[in-house]
């Protein structure tokens, strides 16, 4: 066994000055040699470089004690450096292997900052490109900025990688990246066993070639894409957005260069520096986004709500405001007895309208999926429709016939068949309310002196009312909108601008309580007088409540 | 002989049958119009002549099949003051005009309180409509007949000062 004696006094002392002194051999300098002094200012060590083979010979050498030599080679980026020493208290190879590791790191430390140094300018260069990114409320200006802004930094970023956006996304940035990376032979889609390999590795990623992987399948990759050691691409998943999945894609150009491989470190924290910037001013862009949809639909819904309570109240006003009129009529001696008899009648018809409208509204006010779950009033019972159908159109004749001379009919003969032949169980208020403001409708729609014609029909399937009138005809673009909440086509807007819209909302809200179905057919004719029919349908089969 | 002709503009007929009755009772002569374009027919057709107008202000600009005098897609919300516009058009003075209405747009309302003699909110009392329609018809009359009055002194003066002029000359 080898026994290790301490070299007397004598520390090699590595300090700075013995790595200026490697760097200046990494300078290229074909041959330089120098001198390292100890503490005493006594040389202990010669340094010489000779075409990029550096030797550091210890005092041992010159004091030719090679007993406790040691010689230690290590590979200091383009460089091979030799050390050779006699070492302290140690054994030579453990406190060879200590030097060995401690130059290495240094001089990798000392490299990466000469190329920070002369990063600075890159970094400043990509820093006043991305000062030009504002946050906007506007995404598409924002992507038009980036892709602006990537234009602008890819000629910058192309010394050092590039930035690459899943597939599947649309992002200008794909757009962009695709062509600065058209000048790489071809991009590798990194499965998600390389990803977690690759991440796994870092941060020694930079240190990764294919044959250290140890991953068959990735190596099995890279070789089918052809691109051997000439070319490495990695990608390190970097969030932009949930949606889009951007990655960081890193193109190592030829990994037996270790020099740069040092520099690809840096490389990445500038790119995460890039795609840092752009996320967060797309960040603050989504949010911009969402400030200013957050303000339009409050200024929606205030607009809504004004409207809605506008047009309730018009509605409800206009039949107190004749309820008022005519019972103030019965009391004026100047106005005739048959008149007074014929207000009488009417008077409770607008109430029963009146109280209508006023149903309609609660029901409409709670929420659609619900709107009669809770309600007290749904009773289901076998009702015979005809009685309904009379009593509706009865209640409706006055205002049918103030309105430029409209009838309502309801053909009896039909009715009383359909009431034979099946029997249907209904909620009678809500059904009457639907049928109502069919009728309502109908009368607001149709062309002065025309009939309003209710039916009713059964065969096995279903049993169906209809209301039919001669009038504006229904957009068939417009026959969707109509059973929504406040959706009128722009005819009826322009026609009864008091109007809530909720009329047919409700008819179809009473016929899904139903499980029935509500439906129009527009049958236009050469005079512009379309036939409008609304049927309502229940489905007798499932009519068994 | 009437005690003045009322035109009454509301689309909501079971609202004006019994101001109808009313006046008729009243030995007014109504008429009425239940959108913009009709009324502006029936004021063409009787030459803007009338004592008072009873005018919704949410009257919508046509009715179903009605061809719109006014232009499509004009807001109906506004079809009281858009039929008001189209009346100074064409007859400067306009018509005395009783409001009656539930529009609460204080932006509509300010508008109206330009030309309207009364603002009637529903629901509103008969009597006190009655007695507006009263008021402001006389009051128009009594307009009407100084209006005459002085025209014919402004005329004789005229035709005064001509003569004295003539004799002058």
């Amino acid at each position: 066994m080898t026994k290790w004696e301490p070299l007397n006094s004598i520390v090699i002392n590595i300090n700075e000055e013995l790595f200026r002194i490697i760097l200046r051999g990494l300078c290229g300098d074909n041959w330089f040699s120098c001198e390292i002094r100890d503490r005493s200012d006594k040389v202990i060590a010669q340094f010489y470089t000779l075409n990029g083979n550096a030797t550091l010979r210890g005092l041992a050498i010159e004091k030719n004690a090679p007993i406790y030599l040691e010689r230690i080679r290590t590979r200091i980026g383009n460089v091979n450096v030799i050390v050779d020493s006699e070492l302290g208290h140690k054994p030579p190879l453990e406190a060879s292997k200590l030097i060995a590791q401690s130059i290495e790191h240094r001089v990798e430390r000392i490299l990466l900052d000469r190329q920070l140094g002369v990063r600075d300018d890159h970094a400043q260069k990509i820093d006043s490109i991305l000062d030009q990114l504002t946050p906007s409320q506007d995404i598409s200006t924002f992507w038009e900025q980036v892709n602006n802004v990537v234009d602008q930094l890819c000629p910058v970023i192309g010394a050092i990688g590039g930035m690459y956006v899943q597939p599947q996304s649309n992002s200008p940035i794909k757009a962009a990246s695709i062509n600065y990376f058209s000048l790489v032979d071809q991009i590798v889609e990194i499965t998600p066993q390389m990803i977690t390999v690759l991440t796994n590795a870092r941060p020694k990623i930079i240190k990764v070639t294919i044959s250290d992987l140890g991953n068959s399948e990735f190596e099995k990759v890279i070789k089918s894409q052809g691109l051997g050691r000439t070319r490495l691409i990695m990608t390190v998943p970097l969030l932009l957005h949930p949606d889009i999945q951007s990655r960081i894609l890193f193109v190592i150009d030829d990994l037996g260069d270790e020099r740069h491989l040092l520099s690809i470190e840096e490389d990445l924290k500038l790119l995460s520096i890039v795609v840092g910037r752009i996320s967060t001013a797309y960040s603050t862009s989504i949010r911009l986004q969402e400030q200013q949809l957050i303000a339009l639909q409050k200024d929606r819904l205030v607009h809504e709500k004004t409207e809605y309570i506008h047009v309730i109240t018009h509605q409800l006003l206009q039949p107190l405001g004749s309820l008022v009129l005519y019972c103030e009529s019965l009391l004026d001696e100047q106005i005739g007895f048959e008149k007074k008899q014929q207000y009488s009648r009417w008077i409770p018809s607008i109430a029963r309208s009146w109280a209508g409208f006023v149903y309609t509204v609660a029901w409409a006010s709670r929420r659609e999926d619900d709107i009669f779950q809770d309600s007290p009033d749904v009773q289901f019972k076998a009702c015979k429709i005809t009685p309904i159908l009379i009593s509706c159109a009865i209640d409706m004749q006055p205002f049918a016939q103030e309105q430029q001379g409209k009838y309502v009919t309801v053909d009896t003969e039909l009715c009383e068949y359909v009431d034979n032949s099946a029997q249907v169980k209904l909620s009678e208020l809500h059904i009457r309310q639907a049928i109502m403001n069919l009728i309502h409708n109908a009368i607001k729609y149709s062309f002065p002196k025309s009939t309003i014609a209710i039916r009713a029909y059964v065969d096995k399937h279903a049993m169906s009312i209809t209301v039919e009138n001669i009038g504006i005809p229904i957009q068939v673009e417009e026959q969707n909108i109509i059973f929504t909440k406040g959706g009128r086509t722009n005819l009826a807007r322009e026609i009864d601008p008091g109007g809530t819209g909720l009329g047919l909302f409700i008819v179809s809200e009473v016929m899904k309580l139903h499980d029935g179905s509500v439906s129009v057919h527009c049958q236009a004719n050469p005079k512009d007088r379309s036939k409008t029919t609304f049927v309502l349908s229940f489905p007798l089969h499932l009519n068994k409540r | 002989m009437s005690k003045g002709k009322i035109l009454i503009v509301e689309d909501q007929r079971l609202l004006w049958i019994p101001i109808q009755s009313a006046l008729e009772a009243r030995e007014y002569e109504v008429h009425w119009a239940t959108s913009a374009t009709e009324a502006l027919l029936v004021l063409h057709k009787y030459k803007f002549k009338f004592d008072v107008m009873i005018l919704d202000l949410m009257v919508p600009l046509r009715n179903v099949g009605e061809n719109t005098l006014f232009p499509k897609g004009g807001d109906s919300r506004r079809g009281g003051l858009i039929l008001y516009e189209a009346i100074k058009a064409e007859a400067k003075e306009g018509i005395p005009t009783i409001i009656i209405t539930v529009v609460t747009d204080p932006e509509i309302r300010r508008a109206a309180n330009g030309f309207a003699h009364q603002i009637f909110t529903k629901p509103f009392s008969l009597k006190e409509l009655l007695e507006a329609i009263e008021r402001v018809s006389q009051s128009n009359k009594i307009y009407h007949q100084l209006k005459e009055k002085n025209g014919k002194a402004a005329k004789q003066k005229a035709s005064k000062k001509s003569s004295r002029g003539g004799k002058a000359r």
